[in-house]
């Protein structure tokens, strides 16, 4: 079944399409918000409430095909208001102290830190862009600001991360 | 075009979102420049390791599945409508229930109106009415102690508490009713029939063996009206303690009187509890 058929199905309350729906967004959903939180846990709640909301508002969707940009922009709206209840929590902070167990590994220390650097916005415009390969204007319409802004938070971003992350890589020319 | 131009193009030449022909011209520049090859480089370093954030994260697959799972049951939850409206209803119940109390408070005549058989309403009602009646009797009481005005009054050898009653009749005339029916009742202790019969008018007279009293204790007068007047009867009212140890000790006798020729004679005499 297609993703549009699905989609109508679900919207006449189908949960066996839910299901397939959940199953094909729900792993890159994730990866996004804890690309954006940093917190394994609250990933996982943010992308639960982000496919319930789905389920309960889909019936008000009147353009299937601009789903995914939907549920992108309600899992980046949640990750926002998780930022705002976490107001006194330091994000990140057990990347830092290596006390999530379900985190970054070891390997990954250096990524998380350099993405962690950048401001939420930018960050979630470097997740959208290059984890989940959203095009500018897609993203435009996730973060609700116009082209120009996702690139030029793209442009700093890049050069920040290219900082942090290549000091001392050698290219193999 | 310049440098700068071409590095502008890293990121959308990465991302695969440059047309062919600019591919061309990027592809040609940064074979002859090592800076903007580095930057190539470098950007594509830093992209390709976020396009594969999942393989630098340590989380289960059990961990994904189950939340998938748990969306589905969180889904189905939300599916059942009346779930949905119970906290909104139950809401809607007890704000009924506090409105209802409120007004039952604060307006007992407007819930007697809509719900006289309610069980709190009917009790507040008739509390309400019970206390009517005991404001109504403490009206009377008080109107009653305006009129009884107490005083301690010597009628012979005799200190008693006169309530003032009446004031239809001259001190010298109630001093003598008074005076009289304290011996009136001496006279019943005393046993005194033909003191008793004197004293009464000639129709009651007949009944002065029955006035006697068979007690023996000494007679305490603790109340004694002063005389009122109705046509042509004085009536007086003395209360009394024979200090027997009988129950009905203490009692209270009601003369009437009438006036014979200048002379006050008894004409009836009743007991009062």
């Amino acid at each position: 079944m297609e993703e549009l058929e699905l989609l109508e199905a679900v919207k006449k309350g189908d949960r066996e399409a839910f299901a397939k729906i959940v199953e094909k967004y729900h792993d890159r959903l994730y990866f996004t918000a804890f690309g954006i939180t940093h917190s394994s846990w609250d990933a996982l709640d943010i992308c639960q409430e982000t496919f319930i909301k789905v389920f309960t508002g889909i019936k008000r969707v009147k353009d299937l095909s601009r789903f995914g940009t939907w549920i992108n922009r309600i899992l980046v709206n949640k990750c926002m208001d998780y930022y705002r209840k976490s107001k006194n929590l330091v994000i990140g902070e057990a990347v830092e102290k290596g006390t999530d167990e379900m985190g970054f590994s070891p390997e990954g220390i250096d990524l998380a830190r350099a993405i962690l650097s950048l401001n939420k916005e930018a960050r979630t415009a470097v997740i959208l862009r290059y984890y989940q390969g959203l095009s500018i204007k897609e993203i435009s319409a996730v973060q609700g600001c116009p082209e120009g802004t996702v690139k030029s938070r793209l442009n700093n971003a890049l050069k920040e991360l290219r900082k942090k992350l290549c000091k001392g890589y050698e290219m193999e020319v | 075009m310049s440098c700068r131009r071409f590095r502008d193009m890293i990121e959308a030449y990465i991302m695969g979102e440059i047309s062919p022909s600019e591919r061309e011209l990027f592809e040609r520049h940064m074979e002859n420049c090592d800076s903007c090859m580095r930057e190539l480089q470098e950007s594509g370093y830093v992209i390709e390791r976020i396009r594969n954030m999942e393989d630098w994260v340590n989380i289960g697959k059990e961990v994904l599945a189950m939340s998938k799972k748990e969306i589905g049951k969180r889904a189905v939850k939300r599916k059942w409508v009346p779930g949905k409206l119970f906290p909104a209803m139950a809401a809607c119940f007890c704000m009924t229930v506090a409105v209802l109390a409120c007004s039952i408070l604060a307006f007992p005549s407007f819930a007697a109106s809509i719900a006289p058989r309610f069980p709190l309403v009917k009790s507040m009602v008739e509390a309400r009415e019970e206390n009517d009646q005991l404001k109504q009797q403490v009206e009377e009481i008080e109107k009653e102690n305006e009129v009884l005005k107490l005083e301690i009054k010597k009628i012979k050898d005799v200190e008693i508490v006169q309530v003032n009653t009446s004031d239809t009749v001259s001190e010298e005339e109630r001093y003598t009713i008074q005076a009289l029916v304290i011996d009136f009742v001496r006279a019943q202790y005393r046993g005194d029939v033909e003191w008793i019969r004197n004293a009464c008018t000639q129709e009651f007279a007949k009944h002065a063996e029955e006035l006697v009293k068979d007690k023996k204790g000494e007679v305490v007068f603790t109340q004694i009206t002063n005389v009122a007047k109705e046509g042509d009867l004085y009536l007086v009212f003395v209360r009394l303690n024979d200090t027997s140890s009988e129950d009905d000790a203490d009692y209270q006798e009601n003369f009437e009187l009438v006036k014979e020729n200048g002379k006050f004679l008894v004409s009836f005499v009743g007991l009062d509890a």
